[in-house]
């Protein structure tokens, strides 16, 4: 086995390091732990944690300065660790490192924007897993000026010294060839002054220097946004999209500034994008499924019904075929009078929906348009008697009787109906008094 | 995108006698890859330096599998806590082409992660 030669200093250094490895496997716990052994950290300070309650106990208790975690824990995410590890540690002495078989680049973006200092694939030789701590160390530990600097102004920032921040970013643009991140931090200041257009001067300023500076980028679309300029930011999202992974947060915002700037058409791009994701957060799922909602809905109305059933049908698939949601589609397809269609949004009810009163109601509602009126009369009529009913599909039912011309039945099941719902009373009565003038 | 050899089976070739197999795939976990040679941690499997054995296993290409075996012997072994051992196991007899694709994208993967971090984190690295 290669074996990686440490300086004494950095021996030095690791034997003061405390070690969270958050790993499901124990056999890869097992082998990162050796290797850190190995490397000089002592094995009372290594600490393993194969599920994500456990690895945030260890991270309050103990306060390690290393993480070491899988992408994935269980149904958690290593990533949600690093929040817990960045309050304990100042970034100049905290490491965190995801290692993990998740090879997506929407993961590893996700994790660079999440300060995780490197990502590692398994299975990994122990020499690039050594060597990647040891380059994170000699980068944490012999950082440039420039680096320092930021790092000062960075504290600053979070403590909320403002002026002292900005202060130190200024000082720091003098540091380097290309100061982006500078730039990006000064940017970041204005950001929490709720300055936005000194922010976005700022972010202007870097990405001058560095066209596709990933943060500067994300800052100028995050501000346009805030600031409602969707036109504005929507041509950076083409911009963002065409050269980084696509992060699960950054995504909910393309979905936005998509819908906002009727760009509908790109949305079906931004769905094949949410099913490669490996971090799904149920915010995300709400917000596509509504902006799919959105599209088919603007689609309808346009006219495009084939395109608003393939957006209603996305939709749907995000939403996890939820009752609510399909109704949504359903109701818009009535309003379209394209009732086949509607029908076959009905049999995606989930197997566990069926049978149950609002998927009854629901079939009522498109089968009133679909099967012959003595079935549905017949069948509305035992959803009024068990009233398993809503106003709507009682006016549903009540119109229908009234167009199949049996006056009598309808004036007995608006009886029925008024007492159920005594606010229908007026509506129902004036639908059987306009009937009966009219064929009287 | 998941790229991972999953061992299936695992068998002493002196005596014939399966070490792993699909009852206990969990008790064997392939923690490093070499051109000729794999690292292996095994939990509760008895095996010892020198043994000649055969591994047969899947290779997870994503959408594709491929099956993969390989002969081959025990060069290292270190046994650790729990019944726990880390195998060094060198090739004898595999199929080359495969092998050297997994290894080839195993490393593409790995310099494409670090691409884009790079891209991400920019001179704030």
């Amino acid at each position: 086995m290669d074996k990686l030669e440490i300086s004494p200093d950095l021996q030095d250094y690791l034997k003061n390091q405390m070690v969270l490895i958050a790993e499901p496997s124990r056999v890869f716990a097992t082998s990162i732990s050796s290797r850190l052994s190995e490397m000089g950290i002592v094995a009372t300070q290594i600490y393993t944690a194969n599920n994500y309650k456990e690895a945030e106990r260890i991270l309050l208790d103990h306060k390690p300065q290393i993480l070491i975690t899988e992408y994935r824990l269980g149904n958690q995410f290593g990533l949600n660790l690093i929040s817990h590890h960045e309050k304990n540690h100042e970034e100049a002495v905290r490491i965190s490192m995801i290692v993990t078989f998740e090879a997506s680049d929407s993961a590893a973006a996700e994790a660079a924007e999440e300060q995780v200092d490197a990502f590692l694939l398994k299975p990994f030789s122990p020499t690039d897993f050594s060597s990647r701590i040891v380059e994170i160390l000699n980068r944490k530990i012999n950082p440039s000026d420039y680096t320092k600097k930021i790092r000062e102004g960075k504290n600053e920032l979070y403590a909320g010294h403002l002026e002292n921040a900005v202060a130190l970013f200024q000082q720091a643009t003098q540091l380097n060839a290309k100061p982006t991140s500078a730039y990006y931090y000064l940017g970041s200041c204005y950001v929490h002054q709720a300055q936005l257009p000194g922010a976005i001067g700022e972010f202007t300023n870097g990405l001058r220097l560095q066209p596709l500076h990933y943060n500067c980028l994300i800052g100028q679309f995050d501000c346009l946004m805030e600031e409602k300029k969707y036109a504005d930011a929507y041509r950076l999202v083409r911009v963002i999209k065409e050269n980084f992974p696509v992060t699960s947060g950054r995504l909910g915002k393309f979905f936005i500034a998509s819908v906002y700037t009727g760009n509908f058409q790109d949305l079906s791009d931004f769905y094949d994008l949410f099913l490669t994701l490996e971090m799904r957060p149920p915010e995300l799922i709400n917000l596509v499924s509504a902006a799919l909602l959105t599209a088919g809905r603007y689609f309808i109305r346009s006219n495009q019904i084939a395109s608003s059933i393939s957006y209603f049908d996305m939709g749907s698939t995000v939403a996890a075929r939820n009752i609510e949601y399909l109704e949504k589609i359903i109701d818009e397809l009535i309003r379209a009078k394209d009732y086949r269609s509607a029908d076959l949004f009905v049999r995606r009810i989930l197997p566990d929906d069926v049978g149950t009163n609002h998927a009854t109601q629901l079939k009522f509602k498109v089968d009133r348009f679909v099967q012959p009126p003595e079935k549905m009369i017949d069948i509305g009529r035992k959803m009024i008697v068990q009233e398993n009913y809503t106003p709507e599909v009682a006016r549903s039912l009540i119109q229908l009787i009234i167009e199949n011309g049996k006056m009598a039945l309808a004036e007995s099941m608006v009886g029925k109906v008024v007492d159920k719902f005594p606010e229908l009373r007026k509506e129902l009565y004036e639908l059987l008094e306009n009937s009966t003038q009219k064929s009287g | 995108m998941r790229l991972q050899f999953h061992i299936t089976e695992i068998k002493n070739l002196s005596n014939n006698l399966t070490l792993v197999s699909s009852k206990n795939p969990h008790c064997v976990e392939v923690v490093e890859c070499h051109p000729n040679s794999i690292v292996l941690q095994t939990l509760g499997v008895v095996s010892a330096k020198g043994q000649l054995l055969s591994i047969m296993g899947i290779i997870d290409f994503q959408p594709k599998a491929l099956e993969f075996t390989v002969a081959g012997e025990i060069t290292e072994y270190q046994a650790g806590p729990e019944k726990s051992a880390v195998i060094h196991f060198r090739y004898h007899q595999f199929n080359k082409v495969i092998w050297g694709k997994y290894i080839g994208l195993l490393a593409e993967r790995q310099n494409r992660i670090n691409q884009i971090f790079k891209a991400v984190k920019g001179d704030n690295e």
